[in-house]
């Protein structure tokens, strides 16, 4: 796997990836929905897969000796990785954004606060939770998957900011940079980070089951 | 007076099949792979012929996992090939196309990557190979020609020492130079007796040149599967005149072609009778494809 994962580093993960995932630091901006950067962020999990379609990566692997779920985890890790990248490049952005930029709060949306970064994490959940096991329904084909998938982040964060707008406790506990609340959100982001390990869990062994059943 | 005789048999001398296909199985909805069999021996190079469309690819791609088989086994250097999927892959080699992955990425840079999956990968001998092939690599893969490219194939498989390899059709879209010389390669790499060849072709002559075995397959179907002089050997090119295609011939006949003054078709050498008045003239490969797949499309 390991072997597998240097493969990916050096010729699926290009430098536009980094790029991208980058834009996570647009948590910084005043008055900005700290979602925004986050959306960039999924483009990609799209490059990713274009350019391994581009290159016939699929072809590339199944010479190697490696077998059909090895490629399924690595794409999981992919997209983990990216996604993890992001979220870390983030939190000093958001640090400089909640301490110098707008110590207030952000009055467009949620604060880039602890709370946020476990939301982010359980809308990524069920953004691999699409892509992933549909992309491998054919192991090639990834745009109607983004754009579902991106539909489902979008919803999602409509859900979330509008149950934190309509409830009061939510309101007060969680789009603040208020410290009192600080075991609340840090409750948040234990949920996140388990709810993003689980689906990853569920999206590889719903993918390896589709994938079982490609003919490349 | 009752003598017993024992015979000690070496079980290391034993000269096992490199690959064994059995009762392989692949179904479309519009196409069906029926029951594959054949075996390779180490050391042989068998040629793999049919017309486009009639199941070479799928049949491979099965072989290898790369399609979800339907139903068989295939056993390599005497192993099951989905049980050790990994562990076999060590030991293959496979081109279905010649290498155009990663068009615009460096030899190099491609083969460092690849080289890292294989245990017993050989640089000198890959160095060596590349010079004979003269292949640069700080070229880009785009940058070969196909001859060039189907050669870096064989380069990457012998270089991590694999003993059996498969192509799809190597020497298609290859020049006559290019491809005659990928013939005399492949004759060599198995003069050892340690390595085999299984590779597809519509190309017959290729084979005349380099097979020693012919698998011949017509819409998904193995219809001869022998040594390439026995299935030359075992077949007779007939000619007659219309007057001669009686019910009685028509059944023996393979298949045929009716012309304005009469037919030509195929028939097995056993089905000839002294009676028969007919031209006869030696087969060759083609013909004998050529007639088997119009029997199959009737």
């Amino acid at each position: 796997m390991i072997k597998l994962l240097k493969k990916e580093m050096k010729l699926v993960l290009m430098p536009l990836v980094y790029i991208f995932t980058a834009l996570s630091a647009l948590v910084v901006i005043p008055n900005y929905p700290a979602w925004v950067g986050l959306f960039y962020c999924l483009i990609p999990t799209q490059i990713i897969l274009s350019t391994a379609n581009a290159n016939k990566d699929m072809e590339f692997t199944s010479m190697l000796p490696v077998t059909r779920d090895d490629i399924v985890l690595v794409r999981h890790i992919d997209f983990a990785y990216i996604e993890i990248l992001q979220l870390v490049f983030a939190i000093p952005f958001a640090v400089i954004a909640n301490v110098y930029i707008s110590p207030n709060g952000n009055p467009v949306g949620i604060d880039p606060n602890i709370a946020f970064f476990g939301l982010s994490l359980v809308c990524y959940g069920v953004y691999n939770l699409i892509f992933l096991p549909w992309h491998f329904k054919t192991g090639y084909k990834a745009v109607p998957q983004m754009l579902v998938g991106m539909f489902a982040f979008t919803v999602l964060v409509g859900i979330f900011e509008t149950l934190i707008n309509v409830i009061p406790v939510l309101k007060n506990t969680l789009d603040t940079l208020d410290p009192a609340f600080t075991g609340v959100q840090l409750a948040v982001l234990g949920i996140g980070v388990v709810f993003y390990i689980l689906s990853l869990i569920l999206s590889y062994k719903k993918s390896v089951q589709n994938f079982r059943r490609v003919n490349l | 007076m009752y003598i017993q005789y024992t015979q000690y048999i070496d079980f290391t001398e034993v000269n096992f099949a490199m690959l064994v296909v059995k009762n392989l199985k692949k179904v479309y909805e519009n196409f069906t792979l029926k029951d594959i069999s054949f075996e390779l021996e180490k050391g042989y190079i068998l040629g793999f012929i049919g017309a486009n469309g009639a199941g070479k690819t799928t049949t491979l791609k099965s072989m290898l996992n790369i399609t979800h088989k339907d139903g068989g086994e295939v056993t390599i250097l005497g192993e099951d090939f989905t049980k050790n999927e990994l562990k076999l892959k060590q030991k293959i080699g496979f081109m279905l196309g010649p290498v155009d992955y990663y068009p615009k990425s460096r030899i190099s840079k491609i083969v460092g990557v690849y080289k890292d999956f294989f245990t017993e990968w050989d640089e000198n001998k890959y160095r060596d190979l590349l010079k004979r092939f003269d292949i640069d690599d700080s070229k880009k893969i785009s940058e070969l020609s196909t001859g060039m490219k189907v050669k870096l194939g064989i380069a990457l498989a012998l270089s991590h020492n694999a003993k059996l390899l498969i192509f799809d059709e190597p020497t298609s879209g290859v020049d006559p130079i290019a491809r005659d010389e990928l013939l005399d390669i492949f004759q060599e790499i198995v003069e050892d007796g340690e390595h085999s060849i299984l590779f597809s072709t519509h190309i017959t002559s290729d084979l005349d040149k380099c097979a020693d075995y012919i698998l011949l397959i017509c819409d998904g179907q193995i219809v001869q599967n022998d040594t390439k002089d026995n299935i030359i050997d075992s077949h007779i090119l007939v000619e007659g005149k219309t007057a001669d295609l009686t019910d009685d011939v028509i059944a023996r006949l393979i298949s045929f072609k009716t012309h304005s003054f009469g037919f030509k078709g195929l028939m097995k050498k056993a089905d000839m009778r002294e009676s028969d008045n007919f031209m006869t003239e030696k087969p060759n490969l083609e013909d004998i494809m050529i007639f088997y797949n119009k029997r199959m499309k009737k």
